[in-house]
């Protein structure tokens, strides 16, 4: 038909002259059957070309060459998440991150100029040249840890000029900058990270609310080298979840007037170690909690492991006579006694199947309760507390707090020793109603002071200000803080009137040295033998202590203070009234607290 | 084939017809059909094809050109961002209170042991000022750098590595005193 067609064209131009151009055009081409197949067979072979490649692509191999592309031109970058700062009641800050980066080498490119480039490294890092120069050479090795934890300008700049020295092989990643930016200061409280995570204190136990997630970004870019971002390329963004802060209720500031004024006290005493706290009265707050030794959170490698966190919190010890004051508190408030109950303290008393004496010799001595409180007498603490019924004493105690964890937050805090119902024993009573066979840690004693001092209320006590949860799923902080009564407010005004006379009397008064000019101020010694945990026993060594709060009507502060095995025999009152002197002062006049201007208690102390 | 025959068939069907039947008779000539005119349209095309190439590329350059600047952008960030950091951790380490103590001492201040208050509105002085003597103002450093404590935890330290590294010694020696014995029964074996 085509043919026809064709010779029907051929035919026309003779019958009619006048031709359409169309007609030459096609004249000119060639046959347009042949057109059609040639070209026909042209688009089959190129479309067979392309579903050939289409079918090795995706059919045979379809992985390979998008992983190929990703990794050419697609960029992960970790975008990282702030560690939350822990800061003190002011915001002031005790702990705080930053860019930090690492410096890192390939010996493989470092060899050839190992001398040179450890000589560039101690000079602008502060590396030792020669343990530089060892990992610099390192055979079959292309990573080596230069230095971590640099700060970023520093780091930078540093391989930044190896570069234009022409040194080759170095090059830095990003690590994280945990700074301490007052040293010792609530050190012990704070802790501190190592290399690769949180390794004491608050960094540890609360590392899960502070440390935040990671996210990243996943995107085209033009170059990996460059890292620029291509318009319209894939773009998976998951962004960071930064750390939450942690407000604590210490003062900086407070927290370290007392830190030195503990270390002086220590040294000055020649003891071992030592530990104080400060508490406000009202809402439970630590406001200070310091131990000496303790360390640098700069640098802790310098101090040894146990001085690396809080002894005050995990460290317990025989209270001694401070006790007396909790034993006493109950008498009150059960009406058994008053302050000026009489007593006649005689030298020796029998309890079970020893005697009981008093840190004094004497003879038959006719005490008031407040004369056996400001005198520290044993026996007449004994001879008060034999008026409890059974198991009274107990209950009492456990609700002061002794024998539980205070719940800081701290998993390091060690609950004391409290003796069970079961294994409670009347020769054992006698001896805890003075602070012997039982054992607190320095944060409960403060705490069950407190409640004295609150008119018989006892609040946890709290470290973390508003609430946090710690990595084993507590919630703490000042939110969570519980109130319970634990004596009447009489009986709590009663025992604070008492505990002055310690320090105001002047015939029977032990501790004059804890008064602070122009304050009303309450308190109580405590020398207690310590128990050597080697041999279980008492080693000679002793334990001194001083609580009390001011001012003694109004409170707002409890303080106490611990000096452990003081090399100059000296006793409560002496050793660490004044340093709880010194501490409440500079409390009472940092918060502006006026004296109350009531007249002092009067209580008589004999009869 | 078939395409291009398709469009014969219906001149075919009448130009038989006419051979069998009718002679050719004058057809009035058609009018011509109205030509539009080519040139705008193809113009008009042109202009958008080529608008739209240069536009996207115009487009595509900007972007490209701004994805340049953020990175730039993003890199001053950074830098000012350390740059902050490293002043901001200066300044914290000059608030740090153990220098602020140094530097007062070296003033010659005091900590008052006892200061008196004012109460404005009511004109009332309460407590007494003393003059400030050096008795509150604890010293800045530790008379010994290594207390007793720190001695003695650091020597109960040295002394358990000791321990550790002799009873390493020891199971070295026995091991090999043990491979030793072991030899000397075996050879006296083959002896």
């Amino acid at each position: 038909m085509a043919r026809r067609e064709v010779k029907r064209s051929v035919r026309r131009p003779a019958r009619r002259p006048v031709s359409r151009p169309a007609t030459k055009a096609t004249q000119r081409r060639g046959p347009v059957h042949i057109r059609l197949r040639v070209g026909f067979i042209l688009v089959a072979m190129v479309l067979s070309v392309f579903g050939g490649r289409l079918v090795q692509l995706q059919g045979i191999d379809p992985h390979s060459y998008a992983a190929m592309a990703a990794a050419e031109n697609v960029v992960d970058v970790v975008l990282p998440a702030e560690r939350g700062e822990i800061l003190d009641r002011d915001g002031e800050a005790l702990a705080d991150s930053s860019d930090g980066l690492m410096v890192l080498a390939d010996p493989k490119q470092t060899k050839k100029d190992a001398p040179a480039i450890a000589a560039f490294l101690a000079k602008e890092l502060g590396v030792d040249y020669a343990s530089a120069l060892t990992k610099l050479r390192k055979d079959g090795s292309r990573f080596q840890y230069i230095k971590r934890q640099v700060p970023a300008t520093q780091a930078t700049a540093a391989v930044e000029k190896a570069g234009k020295e022409g040194f080759q092989g170095l090059w830095t990643s990003r690590d994280p900058l945990r700074n301490y930016p007052n040293g010792d200061v609530a050190a012990n409280l704070v802790g501190f990270m190592g290399n690769d995570g949180p390794l004491a204190g608050l960094e540890a136990a609360f590392d899960k609310h502070l440390a935040g997630k990671d996210g990243h970004a996943e995107y085209d870019a033009t170059s990996p080298v460059s890292g620029t971002r291509m318009p319209l390329g894939t773009n998976n963004r998951v962004d960071p979840v930064d750390g939450h802060d942690l407000t604590l209720t210490i003062d900086r500031d407070l927290q370290y007037y007392v830190q030195q004024t503990l270390m002086d006290a220590v040294q000055k005493s020649r003891a071992e170690s030592g530990m104080a706290v400060v508490m406000d009265t009202q809402t439970g707050e630590i406001l200070s909690l310091a131990d000496y030794p303790t360390f640098d959170a700069r640098d802790p490698a310098a101090s040894p492991k146990s001085l690396r966190g809080s002894n005050a919190l995990s460290n317990v010890y025989e209270p001694g006579s401070v006790q007396k004051v909790l034993t006493v508190a109950g008498l009150l408030d059960q009406g058994l006694v008053s302050p000026s109950t009489r007593l006649k303290v005689p030298g020796s008393y029998r309890s079970g199947d020893a005697d009981i004496h008093d840190w004094y010799e004497h003879g038959m001595e006719k005490l008031t309760l407040a004369g056996v409180i400001a005198k520290s007498s044993n026996i007449g603490t004994v001879m008060a507390a034999d008026k409890y019924a059974d198991g009274q004493l107990r209950e009492y105690l456990a609700a002061f707090g002794e024998g539980r964890r205070t719940g800081l937050g701290l998993d390091t805090e060690s609950a004391g020793l409290l003796a069970s119902p079961e294994s409670w024993t009347d020769a054992n009573e006698d001896r805890i109603d003075f602070g012997q066979s039982i054992s607190v840690n320095a944060v409960q004693m403060t705490a069950a002071l407190n409640t004295i001092a609150n008119g018989g209320v006892r609040i946890d006590p709290s470290l973390i200000s508003g609430r946090a949860t710690n990595n084993s799923g507590a919630e703490v902080g000042t939110d969570t803080a519980e109130r319970t009564r634990v004596v009447s407010a009489k009986a709590a005004t009663e025992t604070a009137e008492m505990m002055e006379r310690v320090i105001n009397d002047p015939v029977n008064g032990v501790a004059p040295g804890a008064a602070v000019e122009g304050y009303r101020v309450s308190g109580k010694t405590g020398t207690a033998q310590r128990v050597n945990s080697e041999c279980k026993c008492y080693d000679g060594t002793t334990t001194v202590s001083f609580g009390g709060f001011a001012p003694t009507d109004d409170p707002r502060f409890t303080v106490y203070v611990a000096i452990h095995n003081p090399g100059n025999g000296g006793g409560g009152g002496t050793v660490t009234g004044p340093v709880f002197s010194q501490i409440m002062s500079f409390a009472l006049r940092r918060y502006g607290v006026p004296p109350t201007g009531t007249p002092p208690s009067k209580l008589p102390t004999g009869w | 084939m078939s395409i291009a025959a398709a469009p014969q068939s219906p001149v075919r069907s009448p130009d038989r017809a006419t051979e069998t039947q009718t002679r050719l008779t004058a057809v009035p000539a058609p009018l011509p059909a109205p030509v539009a005119p080519r040139l705008p349209f193809v113009v008009l095309v042109s202009m958008l094809l080529v608008g739209g190439v240069v536009g996207l590329l115009v487009f595509n350059t900007s972007m490209q050109q701004s994805a340049f600047q953020e990175q730039r952008l993003q890199e001053q960030a950074t830098t000012l961002a350390a740059r902050e950091q490293a002043l901001d951790g200066e300044l914290k380490k000059m608030e740090d209170p153990h220098k602020i103590a140094a530097k007062a001492k070296n003033l010659g201040m005091v900590i008052p042991q006892n200061a008196a208050m004012l109460r404005v509105p009511e004109a009332k002085i309460e407590g007494e000022a003393a003059p400030a003597d050096r008795s509150a103002t604890p010293p800045l450093h530790p008379k010994v750098a290594k207390p007793y404590s720190v001695l003695v935890a650091e020597q109960k330290a040295a002394e358990a590595a000791a321990a550790k590294k002799k009873a390493a010694e020891l199971a070295e020696k026995k091991r090999a005193q043990e491979a030793e014995e072991k030899q000397r029964t075996s050879s006296g074996e083959a002896r």
